[in-house]
């Protein structure tokens, strides 16, 4: 082999280590990198958790159902949710500007971790309604 | 006499009938010591209408035979962004309102913006729940030249009730207010969504932090020159105080019990009352688990205006295991020629007390449906109180709901009718206990629930018998926004279904209605302007209070005006 094609195959080596999709480490490198899917989706212990997660954090604006029907303000009803689940965690980390109410959505980036909001996504995922979109938003 | 002489003594007598009958060009009246301690007539001094928290007016131009007749006078649209939760004040021309950490006042003659405050709340404001108390103020002081306006970020604003220039805005560092969760290390802290109370020499502010995390309620009195605390009256018991070990160990930090309502004074006993908030978390476990009583919270507390100091603390829901707060104004009166506490609240019962001592001397029950207790025992404790739900476990049927068979919408009181009347809801809900998530310092309900819905009731009961004298049972669920009553055999309130009405208040024959084509969440004012009695109602919010859908109707934002 030349050193040219071993430094490349060595690169190549390299980069497909680094891209091995191992659980919880690829979560902790992929600060930065959303996956196109929920890796948690189907996840019972994730789901668990996130429904937790959903009602303690969530559910007062968005109902104890996601159904936009909360009891502390009323907000987007998460069961027709279509951004996909890049749009979903972009969501949550920003918070969301709503016109002319006082109540916005909260930034939750730095107070819920990734994984956290994954878990809640897992949750959310199993209360979708037709004509909802996890995945990646067709463009 | 001469003709030209006669005519200039008639235009004469006339220019000096239209300088006094002229109100803009009279001495602008200060809001002294005997206004403050007067029943509302003229003016609507506090947002209860009296130290005593009746919301009465002894006011009788607008009576039954005549109130048919009232007429829409003007709209003042407000822009408001949420729940406009404000019982506006009237003196002297000007209708006070707030909403959005903005004051207007508005010309009561035209609706037409006077002046306009704006208070910008800071950059790093946020965290939990906030959102949703944002631009909340349920009332406004006024004082000498002064209205007194607290916004949410903990401040107390003293604003010229002619210019709308601030002569103070005070904060204070004890009391800090809470933060999104990105910028700062605790988030935690307090937020005033309440009014506050002129006396003589002091200026009352209720500390309300309780569901942004729980952080233990106050009462404080300010001075009203500079805003600088007289005293500080803590709702959770401190230690030496009868009920301190009431809480276990740690849980006093952050037990809540916020002050959640404008409270009512008593001028003889130099007493303030306030209803306090549900215990913190929601989920009792870090606070004894539904055993220890928690008493402070969801109690009723008499504060002593010269020292600060808690003169008693009678607590309505042991433990606190629903969310049960009290959050209604305790209204005083003689009944059987003894002062009195007569507070209706989320139990589904009106708590009477001895107002010296906090002495329980009964409850009477006002709700359709109940299942939580059996009753309440001679000391006022509650007997037969349902199990309570297991973490994790299955949902708990309770009745009433945790928004109560009264809300924070206020009632009122009719001495010539002696007639209380209540903006009441049947609801009922299955409630949960679940692990209490944690974020900053910021520690989150640990409970949740489902809604049964039902429908609202206003009801009218005989204060002294308790008896059930009418009622006005709506379809759908919901609270009206709160009472209002008058000498004039008047009680006027909005349904939540948008609709103000004007009924008669000893037999609630409804005798006019407009719809307002959105929801109310405060109570109306009554007042008299060039003579003329007018009746001013805020609207606007969301329709779906606490997430009931049915009523069909947008987000609003407007005060309304009803004059003959």
């Amino acid at each position: 082999m030349t050193r040219v094609a071993r430094a490349g195959l060595v690169s190549a080596l390299v980069v497909s280590f680094l891209s091995i999709d191992v659980g919880a480490v690829r979560l902790a490198h992929a600060e930065s990198e959303v996956p196109a899917t929920n890796p948690l989706t189907g996840n019972e212990a994730a789901i668990r958790e996130g429904r937790s997660w959903f009602r303690a954090a969530c559910a007062l604006c968005h109902g104890i159902h996601a159904d936009g029907a909360g009891e502390r303000g009323y907000a987007a009803d998460l069961r027709v949710f279509k951004l996909g689940f890049r749009g979903y965690v972009e969501t949550v980390k920003k918070g969301r500007d709503v016109p002319g109410r006082a109540a916005k959505m909260p930034p939750w980036g730095g107070a819920l971790s990734d994984q956290q909001i994954y878990q809640i996504g897992a949750y959310l995922e199993t209360l979708a309604k037709d004509g909802a979109n996890w995945k990646e938003t067709s463009r | 006499m001469a003709r030209v002489v006669r005519n200039a003594i008639v235009i004469g007598i006339g220019l000096a009938l239209c300088f006094a009958a002229s109100p803009r060009l009279a001495q602008a009246q200060v809001v002294t010591d005997v206004l403050l301690a007067s029943e509302a007539a003229e003016s609507w001094l506090h947002a209860n209408g009296n130290w005593a928290g009746h919301r009465f007016s002894t006011l009788t131009q607008l009576n039954t035979g005549n109130v048919k007749n009232l007429k829409l006078a003007w709209i003042f649209s407000t822009g408001g962004k949420t729940d406009a939760q404000n019982t506006p004040l009237y003196h002297d021309g000007l209708v006070y309102f707030a909403q959005d950490n903005t004051v207007f006042a508005i010309d009561a003659r035209t609706g037409r913006r006077v002046w306009r405050y704006e208070h910008k709340l800071p950059e790093d404001w946020g965290g939990y729940n906030v959102p949703f108390f944002t631009g909340k103020h349920r009332g406004l002081a006024i004082y000498g030249e002064n209205i007194y306006f607290l916004s949410n970020d903990v401040k107390l604003h003293a604003i010229n009730y002619k210019t709308g220039v601030a002569k103070f805005v005070k904060g204070w560092t004890e009391f800090q207010y809470p933060k999104e969760f990105t910028k700062a290390k605790d988030a935690n802290g307090y937020f005033l969504t309440v009014g506050p109370l002129a006396i003589p020499g002091t200026i009352i502010v209720p500390m309300n932090a309780t569901d942004t995390g729980g952080l233990p309620g106050y009462v404080i009195g300010v001075n009203p020159e500079n805003g600088d605390i007289k005293w500080k009256a803590n709702m959770i018991p401190g230690p030496g105080e009868p009920g301190y070990n009431s809480w276990p160990a740690g849980s006093h930090e952050f037990g809540g019990a916020g002050p959640w309502i404008v409270g009512a004074w008593d001028p003889e006993l130099k007493m303030y009352y306030t209803g306090t908030a549900n215990a913190y978390e929601w989920n009792p476990r870090n606070r004894g688990g539904g055993k220890s009583d928690n008493i402070g919270a969801a109690s009723i507390v008499a504060v002593d205006t010269d020292s600060g100091k808690v003169n008693w603390r009678y607590l309505a829901v042991p433990g606190d295991p629903w969310d049960y707060d009290v959050p209604q104004t305790p209204m005083v009166m003689t009944l059987n020629g003894k002062k009195t506490i007569v507070q209706p609240n989320k139990t589904g019962y009106i708590h009477y007390l001895d107002a010296k001592t906090g002495k329980f001397q009964k409850a009477v029950l006002f709700v359709d449906k109940i299942n939580w207790i059996k009753g309440y025992d001679d000391n006022g404790r509650p007997i037969g109180q349902i199990a309570l739900p297991v973490e994790g476990g299955p949902k708990v049927e309770v009745w009433p709901s945790l928004t109560g068979g009264v809300n924070m919408f206020p009632s009122a009181y009719n001495p010539t009718t002696g007639f209380v009347y209540l903006p009441a809801v049947n609801r009922g809900m299955k409630y949960f206990y679940e692990e209490i998530k944690q974020i900053s310092n910021v520690r989150h309900f640990g409970a949740n629930w489902d809604f049964i819905w039902g429908y609202e009731v206003n009801l009218a009961k005989d204060v002294t018998t308790g008896r059930e004298v009418w009622r006005d049972q709506k379809s759908k669920d919901g609270y009206a926004g709160g009472m209002l009553t008058t000498a004039g055999n008047l009680t006027f309130y909005t349904s939540q279904n948008g609709a103000f009405q004007a009924v008669n208040a000893t037999t609630g024959e409804i005798l006019y209605t407009f719809n307002l084509g959105t929801t109310a969440f405060a109570g109306p004012i009554t007042f008299s302007v060039d003579g003329k009695q007018c009746v001013v109602q805020p609207a606007g919010g969301t329709p779906a209070k606490f997430g009931y859908q049915e009523h069909n109707m947008e987000h609003g934002g407007l005060v309304a005006a009803f004059c003959l």
